[in-house]
């Protein structure tokens, strides 16, 4: 028999203790590897604009991954050094020397590194594939956006291999230098205690928790509607709801009295000293699992609340909307009939018209030094204006408009903000004449794909009172509009492609704005001898043209382009609720099995009392229970509260999508529950054998 | 063969410096079997930490074979404890992975020693002590009297100037109690050796030559073993009883 041996065969003996560190190992380095393969991968590469924020986020993601990997992993292997603690204790007691157990442990650190890693990176690519179609199903696939292996990948996993091995040899290290073997040998069996703890704290706890929330969320946008000003470090309060957690969670683990309910407290009795004996770090622990889980039900919240938006994006009146000067020389509706015929598309809906810009005087919402106020705007910029006559043409609808009066046209489902007001429009002028038509609000239309093309809003007119207006105006104000669909939108992405390409080559010089460019806002800097801020042109040789005044919207286009921003958060929100979860469910097992371990002669004592097996159990089961079901109850209603707040805090209403998404929600916390139903049951039958029962 | 002189340990909670062993000393002879009993508090199990060398003590010396062990680099305390020095605990310290003979063999797989001798000097060990019918099974699945006399056999392994042994009694019933404690007199008579072991148990410590009585960190007395164990058992009681309380410690 050698040291090899007798290493070879306590690792034999004792493979639990490694499986959960090569589980961990291997879930950490998958995680990664799977979310590099994509990453590097040549279509997100393509996709990702170099320098964009995109591209820093996914890069804040990929670093936010590996981080919680490495938290998650370090954490499960403190388990491992514990109960490696008593034998690496007997053989420093035997004499053998710390170098030959530390070179014991390294070498066994690098293995289970090197084979679980090799493990991890290997199933990232199938893994990132699944996740990859799994987002395809949610998104518009097109050949764009096909699954392409990224080499890079293989790098990335590895690298995080090394720095994964790295962390855990410098855990290892300080395990083994710890130098007295007194405190290796009694390692497990260290006990704290805490304060008395009062019985207001549990309501002191639920209050924080309200206050935090509510305050947190809820002020900025009362400050703002209520008293119009901005209040700064609102988010501040979000500490006051930690604050809360931690003294729900201490009350709950230590808290036990004699009331009037006597058969409870007697019957608690043993398991809740078990807690308090370490009531400090299971709080702790319990916190941060509860802020795991917080985390968790919130990004699913987010990332449901990305894809609803991806499916709601094109949400306009027409899949195909173009406005431009209508002095240029665009595409025909013969030669978008062409490019139909040649892409197998067939279109409907087809209608075209003019509208023209004029100057608009409207009050709307400005801030300034930390207040919100209300300015009149009088004759200050354009807005995009059309008869009843065309507004009905465009879209089919007869808008009814009085003479004297306006209606604003909207998106559907529109909630105003508090910057722009539907009804905030009083004059409109003729930039050329200067004939100016007070006008007085006459309600709203709902057209989403004519709303996008005029800032803040654009308008119908009455037709005499357009005519008047129009009167004398230069082309140069004059817009034409075209509006579309096809039969079958999904199958259009060619032809919208070639489409925009074609629009793109006949766009001339007086299309060439940014989104925020307003002729007349520049003519009046020119008179008053100021620079104009929105003269730059757009690049028009870019594959996706972002800020252009003119740019078509064409709906499938903008739904596949969006998957390159969407598919980054959706990853982003998927990667945290994956990570989140996994801490949690590690964290939790991980205090379970010490919690055994440390209760070990308490359970022995037990039975030296007379407690039979199902008392015993009784105890081990309300013990990890509690471990479990807190902080889970509390993350997941935390989590979907904070997800109501900010739905309604965002535009004070609860929109159909919206409601969806929250039930959605509550059904991705049933799954976490059931989830850590799982992990408890595993975690108990863990401990059950530890305090052999 | 172990001999402390003026020994210091004190215990400082945070402002607070309690002394625990106040300028002890004494001797132990080669192959003799001496206990340390006193009650709570009276720093028998720090002495045995700190002949250990388990925690580090505040001035004095450790003469182990004439040779001061206290303040040696790891490295070499490490060999004087797989070579010199055997453990036995009072919760026996067994791997549970490794089966009896194995944990016998472990001090010299540590020494790396020849194989064959090694195993032959288990085997004669596991006859010694009447272990030899449970030598292939595992700590889970002996009793504890059969486990203290495999931590026993396994601090005898490399025949250590002297055995240390803390409460080794102190976990089991009366039949294994004496099991062990033969265990210990056969050690000495076969193989000579030397057996320093704190005990509250007045029954296992009059088997002893000698017994120290510490009390409040200093020798209080010491008695030796002159007539019959009986008579010795009772002379312990009385001086135990002097003192006052019986003499469980967990210090």
């Amino acid at each position: 028999m050698t040291m090899n041996k007798v290493f070879k065969k306590l690792r034999g003996r004792n493979k639990k203790q490694y499986q959960l560190l090569a589980f961990c190992i291997f879930l950490s380095v998958l995680l990664v590897s799977a979310f590099s393969f994509m990453y590097f991968g040549p279509t997100v590469q393509e996709f990702l604009p170099e320098g964009g924020d995109t591209r820093k986020l996914a890069n804040l993601l990929l670093g936010v991954t590996a981080a919680g990997c490495c938290i998650f992993t370090v954490y499960a292997s403190t388990l491992f050094f514990r109960q490696k603690s008593r034998e690496y204790g007997i053989f420093l007691a035997l004499g053998e020397p710390k170098k030959e157990l530390k070179a014991v442990l390294f070498t066994e650190l690098s293995i289970l590194c090197a084979s679980t890693s090799l493990a991890g990176i290997l199933c990232g690519i199938p893994v990132s594939y699944l996740i990859w179609k799994l987002f395809e199903l949610f998104l518009v696939s097109t050949s764009r956006t096909g699954y392409r292996f990224g080499m890079g990948g293989f790098l990335a996993g590895i690298l995080f291999a090394l720095l994964l091995a790295l962390l855990l040899g410098v855990t290892g290290r300080l395990f083994v230098s710890r130098t007295d073997i007194m405190d290796i040998l009694k390692a497990g069996q260290k006990t704290e205690t805490v304060k008395e703890v009062k019985p207001y704290i549990l309501p002191l706890g639920v209050g924080l928790i309200a206050a935090g929330i509510i305050l947190g969320s809820g002020l900025q946008i009362a400050a703002a509607y209520l008293f119009r000003r901005l209040i700064p470090g609102t988010n501040l309060f979000y500490l006051l709801a930690l604050a809360g957690i931690y003294l729900v969670l201490l009350s709950a683990v230590s808290q036990s009295r004699l009331g009037r309910n006597k058969s409870k407290f007697y019957k608690n009795m043993v398991s809740v000293s078990m807690m308090r004996f370490s009531a400090k770090s299971t709080t702790r622990n319990m916190c941060v699992i509860v802020l795991m889980l917080f985390s968790c039900i919130f990004s699913s919240f987010y990332g449901m609340l990305y894809t609803t938006t991806a499916q709601t994006a094109s949400g306009g009146l027409r899949g195909f909307a173009l406005h431009y000067p209508a002095r240029e020389d665009q595409i025909t509706q013969a030669d978008i009939e062409d490019t139909a015929k040649k892409h197998a598309v067939t279109l409907k809906d087809f209608c075209e018209g003019d509208g023209a810009n004029l100057v608009i005087s409207y009050k709307a919402t400005d801030y300034d030094d930390g207040k919100y106020i209300d300015v009149d705007k009088k004759e200050a910029k354009l807005a995009l204006f059309l008869s009843c006559e065309i507004y009905e043409a465009l879209t089919g609808d007869e808008p009814d408009v009085p003479a004297g009066s306006y209606k604003t046209v909207t998106p559907a489902d529109y909630k105003e903000n508090i910057w722009d007001h539907t009804d905030g429009l009083y004059a409109a002028a003729n930039p050329d004449t200067g004939e100016n038509l007070p006008l007085s609000f006459g309600g709203t239309l709902t057209a989403g794909s004519i709303y996008a093309m005029s800032m803040p809003y654009a308008y119908v007119i009455n037709d005499g009172d357009y005519a008047s207006l129009t009167k004398g105006i230069s082309p140069d104000y004059a817009e034409h509009i075209v509006l579309f669909d096809v039969t079958d939108p999904d199958s259009s992405y060619d032809f919208a492609k070639d489409l925009y390409g074609q629009y793109v080559s006949h766009a001339g010089d007086i299309s060439l704005h940014i989104g925020n460019y307003d002729a007349w806002e520049e003519r009046l800097c020119l008179k008053q001898g100021e620079e104009y801020g929105y003269s730059p042109k757009p690049d028009l040789s870019e594959d996706i043209i972002d800020d252009w005044k003119y740019g078509p919207a064409f709906a499938i286009i903008t739904k596949v382009d969006s998957l390159q921003l969407l598919s980054i958060y959706v990853m982003l929100c998927l990667y945290i609720f994956i990570i989140c979860l996994s801490a949690a469910a590690v964290m939790s097992y991980v205090r379970s099995v010490s919690i055994a371990e440390n209760n070990r002669t308490l359970f022995d004592n037990l039975e030296r009392l007379g407690a039979d097996v199902s008392y015993r159990d009784d105890i081990l089961k309300k013990q990890l229970s509690r471990i479990f079901s807190y902080p889970a109850v509390l993350g997941c209603f935390l989590g979907f509260v904070f997800s109501v707040f900010m739905t309604w805090t965002n535009d004070r209403r609860f929109t159909a999508d919206e409601i969806t998404t929250l039930m959605i929600i509550l059904g991705v916390i049933v799954l976490v529950l059931a989830f850590l139903y799982g992990v408890y049951y595993f975690s108990r039958a863990a401990a059950r054998r530890i305090v052999g029962l | 063969m172990l001999n402390v002189r003026h020994l210091n340990k004190t215990y400082t909670v945070g402002s607070n410096a309690y002394p625990v062993l106040k300028d002890l000393s004494f001797h132990v002879r080669k192959g003799e079997f001496v206990a340390v009993m006193g009650p709570s508090g009276s720093g028998k199990t720090t002495l045995l930490n700190c002949i250990s060398c388990f925690i580090p003590h505040d001035n004095g010396e450790i003469l182990l074979n004439g040779k001061d062990i206290s303040g040696l680099p790891e490295q070499k305390m490490s060999k004087i404890r797989n070579r010199h020095l055997g453990f036995v605990f009072q919760d026996f310290m067994l791997l549970d992975g490794l089966s009896v003979f194995e944990n016998i063999c472990l001090p010299q797989v540590i020494a790396k020693r020849p194989i064959v001798q090694m195993e032959e000097k288990a085997r004669r060990l596991c006859r010694l002590f009447g272990i030899e019918k449970v030598m292939e099974k595992y700590p889970a699945e002996i009793s504890g009297g059969e486990k203290q006399r495999t931590a026993v056999a396994r601090a005898l392994m490399n025949q250590p100037y002297i055995i240390l042994a803390d409460e080794p009694t102190g976990n089991l019933d009366s039949r294994s109690c004496k099991a062990v404690i033969d265990a210990f007199l056969r050690a000495k008579e076969e193989m000579n050796a030397t057996v320093f072991m704190v005990t509250h148990d007045s029954y296992a410590a009059s088997f002893c030559d000698r017994v120290v009585v510490l009390k409040d960190g200093v020798i209080h007395t010491e008695l030796t073993h002159k007539e019959s164990r009986r008579a010795f058992m009772d002379e312990l009681l009385d001086v135990l009883r002097e003192l006052g309380g019986d003499s469980d410690d967990d210090e």
